[in-house]
């Protein structure tokens, strides 16, 4: 071998690549990684003796390299090479079907979350006659699409927690599991590939099983308009995968043909005619169209004049859910318990509520630390 | 600093190079000795100035050694070594063992000092052991000490070997630091080195780094046995490729400006006894003791019991360098107990058996060694062993498959890497095309940049850092 030529070709590598990254202009944000990216630290003499310095210039060295994301791309190519099926954040399922690896069931978070909900149904039923409620948890899906996943490849055991839930709750509320309506639909399209919600499809779905067995007739699906509000939608799993070659989602909303919504009230100054955000077709998090993302409190009036008011506890995977449930409910109250930390029993008095529903996905049930906040206060029971 | 980072290769790297080869000669180890120092001073802002002493104490303690024995006053130089040896150490143990020394001193009942919770400077133990190599060999004779502190400061601060070794011992470069050649031989065969070096570091000990750490992070008291041997096994290959990567790396680097380390690995786990283990492992360490310890202490030369303990010994220090907890002290005793026994009769039988057998006893005594290595809590330790036979309940679950599926490549790659086949096959390659040394340059061009264009994937995906708010 020539070591001149080796000599030459990496003195011309090293100092070609370490030249085009300091000419080449800092980047602010990725939008991949959905964080700011270190810029050029400041010279600070206490930084510098702190250490702190040296550590914002390694991450100033590596969050503005040249082509970040091309690099990273090809780290999992590599990998995905070697039949490495995940890399610590996602699998990589069959059809470019990316699957959450990190998703966990917290048995003692779950005793918790449980017995809060548990109390808190109880004392509603007891302070409020003929109140119906009904929790809906939904498994993700690495339960529904386990087709899909890498052979073998481990995954919590979430039939396990419904069937917990439903135990614990037996006589207190109806504790639906659409497990088996999603399993024999599972050709369909209800979870997205590149990120870990449900589709509108797979709402829909669980929405007509559930309605049947709370005593509601669901709408068919010849009763909505349905439009594709993107194609090129690119959800949190892919940002944890960042590998260029798995192929986007399509978002579709399902529309009233008449106007059901009275009034929807996202916040104090934010009233709205409708529960879907157009400012976010075309931004990076579609999936914030359904009820603008998490709100703390949504209050929602319909024209559907029936005197029912519905309270709906949920995650996020109620987001696209909840204007199915405009046909059924003059009043819907959304709330998101890990943004609001109220006295629940006194918001469901105020509203008058006559029925109520919670629904989360079901690992998230387990791991959410803020359920809890539902629990009755002690001076009320 | 390290060296698999991006900002070492394409920040630090070019500029010294840069600075190294353009310095008239009688300033490049000026130059090797401020950017050394930088390299240190960059994550031990503070610790710098330890290494300074260091470097002075022995700079100046070599001198005084020289003097008194160039006047011939023998027992004050012997003094002046003792006075040497017992500062040096002062400084390792106050930096390195303090605290592990009063946690243990506090254990009899009724003394409670408070611990004084000394951060540990990096490469302490290493630029410790260099500077003290040169002392005691300039007492004995074996080198004349050096008059210039720069040359002696660039010994003890070069930043290849800085942190992780090898540890070069003086009388090795003595006549370098003065006097050394640079060629475009000696320069790709380095970055060659390098490159396979930071690959070894990068691509395989970092990677199956991650199936230990998650490993180890699960339950161990129900880890099935399946699940427990890819663990360590990962540790295993992660321990030996990060180790003896950095050492390449080093000796590379080192070729780069004109140095030639000594080998400080020489396919350890192709050996085929324990005694063998330690010749190939981590060989500047091994030399070290023997040459400053276990000689010094009689060696072989005074009787079997006398030699049974001085291994012994010597393997208790060797374990407690590698950090001051007790899991290392019995990590060292483990290995000293074997090497005995070795040397009383086992190495006779082992000779006798088909090499497989004693490949297969080696490889078992050596991957258990490193579960005491691994968790520095003894009760962690012996939990792990017994998952290891089966005292986590199954042998194996789905868990288990989908770890060996995914990473069988992997390990594969590990087992094949760690003997010295690859190397044979290049050269074999190489002698078969020795007339067409146009195709082997591009070879082994394409196959070094292939490497490194990897490797700065994998190291730019490291810091690959979604935060995703709007997670549910």
């Amino acid at each position: 071998m020539n070591k001149k030529v080796v000599t030459i070709g990496f003195l011309i590598l090293l100092f070609g690549v370490s030249i085009i990254n300091i000419l080449t202009p800092q980047n602010s944000f990725s939008e991949y990684e959905n964080r700011y990216l270190q810029q050029f630290p400041k010279l600070d003499a206490d930084d510098i003796f702190s250490g702190k310095f040296s550590e914002n210039f390694a991450a100033y060295s590596a969050d503005q390299f040249i082509g970040r994301n091309g690099w990273i791309s090809l780290k999992t190519l590599a990998e995905l090479a070697i039949l490495k099926k995940d890399n610590g954040r996602v699998y990589f399922g069959k059809g470019g079907t990316l699957f959450d690896a990190t998703e966990e069931i917290d048995g003692k978070q779950l005793e918790k979350n449980l017995n809060s909900l548990a109390e808190y149904i109880e004392t509603m039923n007891s302070q409020i006659p003929n109140l119906d409620s009904s929790v809906l948890l939904v498994p993700t899906s690495s339960e529904i699409l386990s087709d899909f996943l890498p052979p073998y490849a481990p995954v919590p055991d979430q039939q396990a927690v419904i069937k917990k839930v439903s135990d614990r709750l037996n006589g207190t509320a109806k504790v639906y599991n659409p497990t088996e309506l999603l399993k024999s639909h599972k050709g369909d399209y209800l979870y997205y590939r590149t990120d870990h919600h449900w589709t509108t499809d797979g709402a829909y779905t669980v929405y007509s099983g559930w309605a049947k067995e709370i005593g509601l007739e669901p709408l068919p699906k010849d009763s909505f308009v349905i439009s594709q509000i993107s194609s090129s939608f690119y959800g949190t799993l892919h940002s944890k995968a960042n590998l260029f070659t798995i192929k986007p989602d399509t978002v579709n909303a399902y529309n009233f043909k008449d106007n059901v919504i009275v009034e929807a009230k996202f916040g104090e100054k934010d009233v709205r005619n409708s529960l879907y955000f157009d400012e976010y077709i075309g931004k990076k998090d579609v999936y914030s169209y359904f009820l603008g993302g998490n709100k703390p409190l949504v209050e929602i009036t319909t024209t559907t004049n029936n005197g029912k008011t519905i309270m709906v506890i949920k995650d996020s995977f109620a987001n696209c859910f909840v204007p199915f449930l405009c046909k059924h409910y003059e009043k819907i109250v959304v709330v998101d318990p890990r943004h609001l930390n109220t006295d629940y029993l006194e918001l469901a008095r105020q509203n008058n509520i006559t029925d109520l529903l919670v629904l989360y996905n079901v690992p998230n049930f387990t791991v959410d630390r803020n359920i809890p906040r539902l629990a009755p206060k002690k001076s009320e029971k | 600093m390290v060296f698999s980072s991006l900002l070492f290769l394409f920040y630090y790297l070019p500029v010294v190079i840069l600075g190294y080869f353009i310095i008239p000669k009688n300033f490049k180890n000026l130059w090797l000795l401020v950017v050394s120092l930088f390299f240190y001073a960059w994550g031990e802002p503070v610790f710098v100035l330890l290494m300074i002493g260091v470097i002075l104490l022995n700079f100046i303690s070599g001198l005084w050694i020289q003097r008194l024995k160039d006047i011939g006053r023998l027992f004050t130089a012997r003094f002046a070594l003792i006075l040497c040896i017992i500062l040096n150490l002062a400084s390792l143990g106050f930096f390195k063992y303090a605290d592990f020394l009063i946690s243990n001193i506090n254990l009899i009942p009724g003394v409670s000092i408070p611990l004084p919770g000394i951060a540990l400077p990096i490469g302490v133990s290493f630029f410790t052991f260099q500077a003290l190599s040169y002392t005691i060999d300039v007492y004995r004779g074996d080198v004349s000490a050096q008059r210039s502190p720069v040359a002696f400061g660039t010994y003890v601060a070069l930043f290849p070997q800085l942190i992780a070794g090898p540890i070069v011992q003086y009388k090795t470069i003595d006549e370098q630091l003065t006097n050394r050649v640079h060629s475009y031989d000696k320069f790709g065969e380095g970055v060659r080195r390098f490159i396979v070096g930071l690959a070894k570091k990068v691509l395989i000990a970092n990677t199956v780094g991650e199936i230990w750490s998650n490993i180890s992070g699960m339950d161990i008291s129900t880890l099935p046995v399946l699940t427990a041997w890819i663990g360590i096994l990962a540790f295993t290959f992660q321990i030996y490729f990060d180790f003896s990567g950095y050492s390449d790396m080093a000796i590379g680097l080192g070729k780069m400006f004109g140095f030639e380390f000594l080998e400080n690995f020489n396919y350890p786990y192709m050996s085929k006894s324990i005694t063998e283990f330690w010749r190939r492992w981590h060989i500047s360490l091994g030399t070290w003791f023997r040459d400053y310890v276990y000689i010094p202490l009689g060696g072989n030369r005074k009787g079997l019991p006398k030699q049974l303990r001085n291994i012994l010994i010597v393997w208790m220090l060797t374990g407690i360098w590698h950090g001051a907890s007790w899991n290392f002290v019995l990590w060292g005793l483990y290995f000293g107990i074997l090497l005995a026994i070795e040397k009383l009769f086992l190495l006779n039988i082992l000779k006798r058996l088909p090499s497989a057998i004693s490949h297969i006893y080696t490889m078992f005594i050596v991957i258990i060694s490193w579960v005491i290595f691994a968790f520095d809590n003894a009760s962690d330790g012996f939990a792990y062993l017994s998952a290891m036979f089966g005292g986590g309940g199954a042998l194996f679950d789905n868990q288990s498959i989908y770890l060996l599926i995914t990473n069988f490549i992997l390990l594969l790659i590990g087992s094949i890497g760690s003997t010295d086949y690859p190397k044979r096959f290049v050269e074999s390659l190489e002698n078969k095309l020795a007339k067409k040394q146009t195709l082997v340059t591009s070879g082994a061009c394409a196959v070094l940049l292939g490497l490194a264009v990897l490797c700065v994937a994998y190291l730019v995906d490291a810091s690959y850092n979604p935060f995703l708010y709007f997670r549910f």
